[in-house]
């Protein structure tokens, strides 16, 4: 409940004047001089308890009068049931992540979420404020504007490809009403599919925080299969001339039965295969020419059509030509094993990449052959290899040997690399940079955030790639692991030829630029100039974007929605308080509950009618009492009858 | 037209139209006549001159003696037959004269002042000097003695009663000027009386009641016990019946000061009921004792008290 008129409320002191004048009344009568006061005593004191009950009596009736009138121009409205609310200022967080586009029965979820926010703007008073924040596209910022531009911007939103975090959005709404709400009601209208994905983190509030009031569908998530992840020539750079596989990784509702997949290459069905949902199928990739090659791996239509293709990129590469210095025997089986696989080509001269432990004959290579150098066997050969690096125009050294066992930090940018966290590493020469400015690339790092694997460029031209422990059994565990031929293959391939470290990413993410990209080539085939950039952002359409050299293309990067959001499932209202603990959450569902529940501070009935009826029904109750007793003094004339 | 005005008895504007009878005009119309000896005179001629038209007429007294003239004498009492044989004038004094000691007793205290309708009505204490006035006239005619003795909470003046017309001169030059004040006690006059009067007589009080009634309805009875006869005029304001005011008032005791603040409109109801309650209790205690109680409105012409008196001077015989 509430008060229009909270200042008229300030009549009801006029209540004591009832009150005083029942005190004052008495003592501030007209003055008659009267002889007859013996009858006058008798008389009043034969009716004093009930003059001076009624007396009281009036004076409540008086005071309950004067009471209500003060009530009803204050206006008073009740809290719920009504049409109209005080002025609020609301942030819509409309969850646009990409399950909202599931089709439950004939209807998207988003259309659902969308129609919930715009009964909420159909009932948008001329002072209220409106945020809508599209929690599927967390770079938008919050878009401002009254309910008919907020109700235009609802109409046109439309699913993205992105994941949600709901979490971080509450904390910006929040922010944004604090900022922003200006002396008005405040509240968060939630519209989300509460898909269990979009709450990753906890995001608590105290009790300062606006209410959130969320619709959600109230149903079960729709069965759904999506292919989850692609891989392919298992995660090493598919080299020209050879057949390789694409993984493909399905993903989906547990109980579903075998899926169909299919791969999809420049237009063309390549292979296909079927799976259930949790399983990996293989398909087969022919053996394709040097360059980029881009492709999908798709399932069956379903509720969520979103996820039901996947795009990858990947770059086929010529085999390396590979030189060994020196005698480094794990490093010589590996090459060998990669040479028989065609993945290298052992060379002795001319070589596309020089392996030199120690940095063996560092400065006698040009700018054509990229240096791996490793450290010496032994640390008496420090100082020598400090020099002969210094020599090549590299900007590094390394430091006396550390013992101990070192691991591999836990956040690597793809999956090979990650799988470095079981390694162990028992020699580290720590890389120092000489350089005032380096702005050479950190490949690896270990968990204390020191440099394992650093790539730059020489001063003298050419790429060099250095690695802080040797790669021998006494060093570290890699040379006896599974590792170490997909750390060799990357170390002469991508490391080497300064690749890309990954060719995905998600929806709206930013990514380095390759110097000399001058355009990305947008799924729809729009160009973005970015010459000059040293960033770039996706777009949220998901596809395959294409960075330029001039017309070339350079590189491509597989832009899918994040794997997560293919899992639908969705969060009780336990689940939800332990995610949003402290938040005031009104949780509805149906469209009933989602009228009474949005506007908080609702400015139902107003109650002055009823109020004034009251009024009406206490002034005749007081005009009844008053003359009751009048009626009584005017009664017959007793004392003629009797004195007659 | 005022409230007294409108309550007027239509019989009594029926007789002040119809004749100039002094007892039958209203008490506002004999102020306009002139002062206590012209009213009262002619109070009691226009009363005796009714009473030769009623049943009533005639005193039915009986010869004693003569007496000697004296000026103020009714000429109609002197015997002619004994002025023809002694050449002096005699009036004739009937048994019944002589018998009779009458005793006015008027409150004059200050609720006696008090009247309702200022400048119209008459006060009470002015329509008690005029009723005691025309009493002892008729007293006097009668060959009766009258005193008069007026008190409030203590006696003011004391007229040992005697006949004659020089005496009720005198009682009127005592009545004029008095002035009513002071708080009621008759019962303490009333016991002072019974003890100056050694032979029993009529004593007619006159007042407006407005007193302990026990205290003085004991002294009433004492009088009853001493052998008098008594008659008590109970004088009312016809404002005192009916409680004056709207709203609340703070009712003021001209005797006490005493205030008594109340809704007028709350009380009234009970006001007439305790007015009718004790003017009912006068009756009932008084009438058992013999005690010949009247009540006399102040708006009422004289006559209705002037009647009240001849009844019960006609049965006292």
């Amino acid at each position: 409940m509430g008060l229009l008129n909270p200042l008229l409320l300030l009549l009801a002191g006029a209540a004591a004047v009832p009150l005083l004048l029942h005190l004052l009344q008495r003592h501030q009568g007209r003055r008659v001089i009267f002889p007859a006061l013996r009858y006058l005593r008798r008389a009043e004191k034969e009716s004093a308890r009930r003059i001076r009950l009624r007396q009281i009596l009036l004076m409540l009736l008086r005071i309950a009068a004067v009471l209500l009138l003060a009530f009803a121009a204050a206006r008073p409205y009740l809290g719920f049931g009504g049409a109209g609310h005080s002025p609020t200022a609301v942030v819509i967080v409309l969850d646009n992540s990409m399950s909202s586009a599931a089709l439950e029965g004939e209807q998207r979820v988003i259309d659902a979420l969308k129609a919930r926010a715009l009964e909420a703007l159909d009932e948008a008073g001329v002072d209220d404020r409106f945020w809508l924040l599209r929690a599927g596209q967390a770079d938008e910022p919050a878009l401002m504007g009254d309910a008919a531009v907020t109700a235009v911007r609802v109409r046109e939103t439309e699913p993205s490809a992105g994941a949600a975090d709901i979490g971080a959005a509450l904390a910006h709404a929040r922010a944004i009403l604090a900022a922003g709400a200006e002396g008005r009601a405040a509240e968060i209208h939630l519209l989300t599919d509460l898909q269990a994905t979009g709450f990753s983190a906890r995001a608590s509030a105290d009790t300062s925080a606006p209410p959130v009031i969320i619709w959600h569908p109230g149903t079960d998530a729709p069965a759904n299969r999506a292919v989850s992840a692609v891989e392919v020539g298992g995660g090493m750079s598919p080299i020209a001339g050879q057949r390789t596989t694409v993984a493909a990784t399905v993903a989906g509702t547990p109980a579903a039965g075998p899926i169909d997949i299919r791969l999809t290459i420049d237009n063309r069905l390549t292979a296909a295969a079927a799976a259930r949902p949790g399983e990996t199928a293989l398909l087969s990739l022919p053996a394709r020419g040097a360059g980029v090659i881009t492709g999908t791996v798709e399932v069956d239509a379903d509720a969520l059509h979103a996820d039901d293709r996947r795009f990858f990129a990947a770059r086929v590469l010529p085999p390396p030509a590979v030189q060994l210095t020196g005698t480094a025997e794990f490093i010589a089986d590996g090459l060998e094993v990669l040479a028989e696989a065609g993945r290298v080509r052992r060379v002795t001269a001319g070589a596309d990449v020089a392996i030199l432990p120690g940095a063996q004959g560092a400065n006698g290579y040009d700018a054509e052959t990229t240096l791996v150098i490793l450290p010496p066997a032994a640390a008496t050969e420090l100082s020598a290899v400090n020099r002969r690096m210094a020599g090549a125009g590299i900007p590094w050294r390394y430091e006396a040997p550390t013992t101990g066992e070192a691991r591999f930090a836990a956040e690597q940018p793809d999956a090979l690399l990650r799988g470095l966290a079981d390694a162990r590493i028992r020699q580290l020469y720590p890389l120092v940079s000489t350089a005032d400015a380096n702005t050479d690339t950190v490949l690896v790092r270990l968990a204390d955030e020191s440099t394992w694997a650093v790539r730059g460029t020489r001063s003298v031209g050419g790429t060099y790639v250095l690695l802080a422990s040797p790669l021998t059994d006494e060093a570290s565990s890699l040379p006896t692991s599974a590792l170490m031929l997909p750390l060799l293959d990357r170390l002469t391939g991508a490391w080497s030829l300064a690749l890309p470290p990954r060719m995905d990413a998600v929806p709206g993410e930013e990514i380095a630029l390759t110097p000399g990209t001058s355009a990305v080539e947008r799924p729809d085939g729009t160009h973005d100039d970015v010459a000059g950039a040293t960033s770039y952002r996706f777009g949220a359409e998901p596809g395959i974007y294409r960075m330029l050299h001039d017309d070339s293309v350079r590189s491509a990067f597989a832009v899918n929605p994040p794997a997560a959001e293919s899992e639908l499932a969705r969060l009780n209202q336990d689940e939800l308080d332990t995610y949003l603990p402290g938040w005031r959450l009104h949780l509805t569902t149906g469209d009933g509950a989602w009228r009474r529940a949005a506007y908080r501070e609702r400015l139902g009935r107003e109650l002055w009618r009823p109020l004034l009826l009251a009024l009406l029904v206490v002034l005749t109750v007081e005009t009844l009492v008053a003359a009751a007793g009048n009626a009584r003094s005017a009664g017959t004339h007793a004392v003629e009858a009797d004195a007659g | 037209m005022n409230m007294h005005q409108a309550d007027r008895p239509s019989s009594a504007r029926a007789a002040t139209g119809r004749s100039q009878r002094a007892d039958l005009l209203e008490p506002h119309e004999l102020v306009a006549l002139g002062g206590l000896e012209f009213v009262a005179r002619h109070v009691v001629e226009g009363f005796i001159a009714g009473l030769h038209r009623s049943p009533h007429r005639g005193f039915s007294v009986e010869f004693a003696e003569h007496r000697m003239y004296q000026p103020g004498d009714d000429l109609r009492y002197v015997d002619w037959r004994m002025y023809g044989r002694s050449d002096r004038y005699y009036i004739k004094q009937f048994e019944e004269e002589t018998n009779l000691r009458g005793y006015l007793l008027l409150d004059v205290s200050a609720s006696m002042a008090w009247t309702s309708d200022e400048g119209v009505l008459p006060s009470k204490l002015w329509y008690a000097k005029q009723l005691s006035a025309s009493l002892a006239l008729m007293l006097v005619r009668q060959g009766d003695a009258v005193g008069l003795l007026t008190f409030d909470d203590a006696i003011r003046s004391h007229i040992v009663p005697r006949g004659g017309r020089r005496h009720w001169h005198e009682l009127l030059r005592t009545l004029a000027p008095i002035e009513a004040s002071g708080r009621t006690d008759p019962g303490s006059a009333l016991r002072d009386l019974a003890g100056r009067l050694r032979r029993r007589g009529l004593v007619i009080l006159i007042s407006d009641l407005l007193v302990d009634p026990e205290a003085t309805r004991l002294a009433l009875r004492y009088l009853r016990h001493r052998g008098h006869e008594v008659l008590v005029f109970h004088l009312m304001d016809p404002g005192e019946r009916e409680l004056p005011g709207v709203g609340e008032v703070r009712f003021v005791d001209p005797e006490t000061d005493e205030e008594l603040p109340v809704s007028a409109a709350d009380v009234r109801r009970e006001y007439r009921e305790a007015v009718a309650h004790a003017l009912g209790e006068w009756r009932r205690e008084l009438a058992p004792q013999g005690i010949e109680y009247v009540l006399v409105g102040t708006e009422e012409p004289m006559a209705h008290a002037l009647r009240a008196y001849l009844h019960k001077r006609e049965r006292l015989g």
